[in-house]
């Protein structure tokens, strides 16, 4: 029950109360009027009959006199005169001239049918045998008699029978007279009481009223308006102008109203749109996805799953900077390869995160549109982006996946999409593929990947193997670079390259950095009793450098270890240098105060000059083994190896080659002035033990 | 001495209240147990006359009631009433006793004559007036003529003997033919359809307004015997009334039913339609009456 209604509701029964008690009053005074009036009426009726009874017993007693002659000489026509005078009196129902036996003589009627016929009425015998005049009741009717005699002679008597329905009714028109005056002095207070209680009625009814308007109105209102509120419904804010504190309420209400709305609008944004380049965002394209299943499903849709080739080097290498405007001008080169008002209808382009974009397309024949939309945007790639002064190329792969052939929901549609893409990715980049049924068998592995890596990690079924490195001059071991290795139980050894892209996908890839450079640290430390100096060489990953606290770790592993920390190498990739040079250098310096050695791995790939090796100011550089690959045959090789090679020396850096796999790389790089190698020919990766009792190798 | 006073005073407060007729006022009465009523009768009358004899000097008219005979023939002797109208036996009644002499007959009802009706219920077994002793009789009053004075001739002339009896319910002894005076004619009728006489006499024309027009009373009730003719009534002045004053007075009644101003007082004059002479058939019947009336005074009252 609502404040109206209870406020209501207690004015009702107070008011019923009060009506209750009113009526009962009047009651009691109509009932005490009701006494009255009946005992007046009784003595009102004993009056009139004792009256009655006096009239008749008169007139009895004048008719005797009057009669007493005329009925000594049975002077019937005078008896008949005098009676008839009596008839015409009112009340007068009767009157009898009887003999001294009782029987009748004359009745007041002009032929007598009663003449000498005795009288048989209940009275009459106690009439005729009576000395004396009586009167009797006999119901409603009253008999006055009297004896008739002349001296001692009996001659009989006289009756007058009287009705007293005359007196009954005047008694009935005074009682009811007496009502009537007693019952207007009643009803009048009467009329007021019920005009008081209607009066109270209406302003209980006024009163509801006012309170609904003035009271509780309002808060319906702002009830309402919450509701709506809650269920996302921004209406025209609530205002009032009442000058209480309902109306300042109201507008408070209004206030806050117009400030969640604004803050929705403002979350909504944040929620549902890509602030880099103004795109819908995943969330927001799951649910357009959604919307567009619902209702345009069965017209047939496409989605394109796109992923920028090499999007990560360029993000390492050139800075976010460059990353963020490549993200932003694909943008604007999709809406040129397909524009909205273009032949093909694109519902929407959204970036799902990092290099990921995802374009919906409709239509009867959603497949062939995608793939001519596929076809257009990779076309609209080719030419250059023009990105801070520098001129970049940025292909994509496109995955398809039409609706509902390759999937019937929007979250297996997008994982389709992301397999078909992978699959371009494997295929070559640059190019689009439909989604096949076998690629969800490659997704699922790589699911079962992730899951088992993380087992890996809790079981301790991941181990280091050492690719020993070796002094070119002596064949000598002076130290190894720790590799990660996985032993499946089941499926025996997992090489790196299937794992590392899937631990780095999901993040594992930090857990197994520490695990590296902790378990590499305490490895080296037990090397040094058997072989001392003998350093250890650890890969860093973009990622971790870019990650805080590697300085921390690094020296916090080495604490740990007690491995002294010039014995301990941080191979860098070049490219995870460049992205962001002046990190990168601070986090080189930090580094170097731990007293760990830094070298830059995969020397040579990268986009970076030779220029940076000055400013990097690392320890060593490691020739990429792909240069060694071909040193023996390709010239270019050759003298770009030689180059390195000639610049470190010079810059009193150090040199590792790679991938030495012949008697004739060794001597070639050997002679090239190059200090150290590593590779199959020397020695493939071996256990920590191993590689304490590993030996030098001969020189060729 | 205080009751001579006494009876002083009464006598002139007696002829204070009737006073002897003044020589200027004409005088009508008549015997009368309802003055009331009988009053309004007679007064257009004696106006209408009256009206007619200013040139002798009578200029006022008065109407003076008796109580009975005895008084009327009182008044007459004293000359306090000057003229009365009576039926033919109280007035040969009225003659005997004061001198009064008779001036004109009246007609009433069609009727100068009527006669007396003997009647019975017809299951009463009497079929003449042999059946009547015995049996009581109802006569209306010792003044009647037609329902006393004329049955009881004829009774006497019958040889019946009559016994008077204070009420109806007796009855006589075998020999005699018992009466009681009913005192009205309606009381007589009344009388014998109840049972209370067995059979009662008044006049023909009695029997018609009471009897003959009333068909319960016709059904019950038979005639048995019928008297001659007798006068229906006369006018009569006291003796010693001034010849001029009673031959005008004569003049004026003989002439009235030729008077359209005396209509209405013969209207209200017991209805009569006009007065005419007395002529020898009527004396005749009269004076035949006289002795009948004579013979019922001495023998029976």
């Amino acid at each position: 029950m609502g404040l109206r209604g209870k406020f209501i509701g207690g004015l009702l029964i107070t008011a019923l109360v009060w009506s209750a008690v009113l009526i009962a009053a009047w009651q009691s005074a109509r009932s005490a009027v009701d006494d009255v009036l009946a005992q007046n009426e009784r003595t009102l009726r004993d009056t009139a009959r004792v009256a009655m009874e006096e009239r008749a017993a008169q007139l009895a007693t004048f008719l005797r006199d009057a009669l007493t002659n005329p009925v000594y000489y049975f002077d019937l026509l005078a008896m008949r005169e005098v009676l008839r005078s009596a008839l015409d009196q009112p009340d007068v129902a009767y009157v009898l001239v009887y003999d001294e036996r009782g029987r009748v003589i004359h009745d007041g009627s002009g032929d007598i049918p009663k003449f000498g016929q005795v009288m048989d009425d209940a009275l009459a015998a106690t009439v005729v045998a009576s000395a004396e005049p009586r009167v009797q009741w006999d119901g409603k009717l009253l008999d006055a008699s009297t004896p008739m005699q002349i001296g001692e002679l009996r001659l009989g008597g006289v009756r007058v029978g009287m009705s007293t329905e005359r007196m009954e009714a005047a008694v009935a028109k005074d009682t009811a007279q007496a009502l009537g005056s007693l019952r207007a002095n009643l009803e009048s207070p009467a009329r007021v009481l019920v005009v008081g209680l209607l009066a109270l009625l209406g302003s209980i009814v006024l009163l509801g009223w006012w309170i609904a308007r003035g009271l509780v109105q309002p808060i319906r209102e702002l009830s309402l308006r919450a509701e709506e509120i809650e269920q996302g419904h921004y209406g025209a804010a609530a205002s009032s102008t009442r000058r209480d504190e309902l109306g300042d309420l109201m507008r408070a209400f209004g206030r806050m109203s117009e400030g969640v709305r604004r803050h929705h609008a403002d979350i909504r944004q944040l929620a549902y749109q890509d602030s880099l380049t103004g795109l819908p965002n995943r969330l927001s394209f799951r649910e357009q996805l959604e919307n567009a299943i619902a209702s345009n499903g069965k017209r047939g849709l496409a989605l394109l799953f796109i992923d920028l080739d090499d999007f990560k080097r360029i993000n390492d290498t050139l800075g976010h900077d460059i990353g963020d405007h490549v993200l932003t001008e694909f943008a604007t080169r999709f809406h040129r390869a397909l524009p909205p008002d273009g032949l093909i209808p694109v519902i929407t382009l959204a970036r799902l995160g990092g290099d990921e974009f995802v374009a919906l397309i409709e239509g009867p024949e959603a497949a062939a549109r995608a793939e001519t939309a596929a076809q257009a945007l990779l076309h609209q790639l080719k030419s250059p982006f023009d990105v801070g002064g520098k001129s970049l190329l940025v292909g994509a792969s496109i995955g398809v996946t039409v609706y509902p052939d390759d999937a019937q929901s929007s979250k297996l549609l997008l994982k389709h999409g992301d397999l078909a893409m992978y699959q371009a990715k494997q295929q070559g980049k640059s190019c689009y593929r439909f989604f096949a049924g076998h690629l969800t068998l490659l997704a699922e592995e790589r699911l079962m990947l992730e899951h088992e890596l993380r087992e890996a990690i809790e079981k301790a079924q991941l181990s280091i193997a050492y690719q020993p490195i070796y002094v070119l001059k002596t064949g000598e071991v002076v130290g190894a670079e720790a590799l990660l290795r996985w032993q499946h139980p089941q499926r025996g050894a997992i090489p790196p390259s299937l794992f590392v892209p899937v631990a780095e996908a999901t993040g594992l890839i930090d857990a197994l950095g520490d695990f590296v450079l902790r378990r590499a640290c305490r490895d080296a430390a037990a090397w040094q009793a058997s072989a001392p100096g003998r350093c250890v060489a650890v890969n860093v990953s973009g990622r971790q450098i870019q990650r805080d606290g590697l300085e921390t770790r690094v020296a916090a592993a080495l604490a740990e270890s007690g491995l002294e920390p010039s014995l301990l190498h941080l191979e860098l990739t070049e490219s995870s240098l460049m992205h962001d040079e002046a990190q990168a250098f601070a986090v080189l310096a930090e580094l170097r105060k731990s007293g760990a050695r830094v070298w830059l791995d995969d020397f040579g790939t990268g986009f970076s000059g030779l220029s940076h090796l000055r400013r990097a100011r690392v320890d060593g550089v490691k020739i990429d083994r792909s240069f060694i690959a071909d040193i023996l045959n390709d010239p270019e090789d050759l003298a770009l190896a030689s180059a390195i090679i000639a610049m470190a020396t010079s810059l009193g850096m150090e040199v590792v080659g790679e991938g030495v796999e012949s008697a004739a790389q060794y001597t070639l790089l050997k002679s090239l002035g190059c200090q150290m190698a590593q590779g199959f020919w020397m020695s493939k990766a071996v256990s920590s033990d191993e590689l304490m009792r590993k030996g030098a190798v001969a020189v060729p | 001495m205080r009751s001579r006073l006494c009876l002083a005073v009464w006598l002139l407060a007696l002829t204070l209240a009737t006073p002897a007729s003044a020589h200027d006022t004409l005088v009508i009465g008549r015997i009368s147990d309802d003055p009331k009523a009988h009053y309004e009768s007679m007064r257009p009358m004696v106006n209408y006359v009256v009206a007619h004899m200013g040139d002798l000097g009578i200029v006022h008219g008065r109407v003076l009631m008796a109580r009975d005979a005895q008084q009327m023939v009182s008044y007459l002797r004293q000359g306090k009433v000057d003229w009365i109208s009576e039926t033919a036996g109280a007035a040969i009644g009225l003659q005997d006793r004061s001198g009064a002499e008779f001036l004109v007959r009246a007609r009433r009802g069609g009727l100068y004559d009527y006669h007396s009706v003997f009647f019975a219920r017809r299951d009463s077994g009497i079929d003449s007036i042999d059946d009547l002793p015995g049996r009581a009789l109802g006569f209306e009053h010792p003044m009647s003529t037609s329902a006393y004075l004329v049955p009881a001739i004829i009774l006497l002339d019958a040889n019946l003997s009559l016994a008077i009896q204070s009420s109806p319910l007796e009855r006589p002894p075998p020999n005699f033919v018992g009466y009681t005076f009913a005192r009205s004619e309606s009381n007589l009728v009344t009388w014998v359809q109840k049972g209370l006489v067995d059979a009662a006499v008044f006049s023909n024309q009695d029997w018609s307004d009471l009897v003959a027009d009333d068909h319960r009373a016709s059904e019950q009730l038979v005639r048995f015997h019928t008297s001659e003719e007798f006068p229906r009534a006369l006018e009569l002045v006291r003796p010693g009334l001034a010849v001029p004053i009673k031959e005008r007075l004569r003049a004026l009644l003989l002439d009235a039913h030729n008077q359209a101003d005396a209509s209405a007082a013969l209207r209200a004059y017991q209805r009569t339609e006009r007065f005419d002479a007395i002529d020898a058939a009527t004396l005749a019947r009269v004076n035949a009456l006289r002795k009948g009336v004579r013979r019922v005074r001495s023998e029976i009252e």
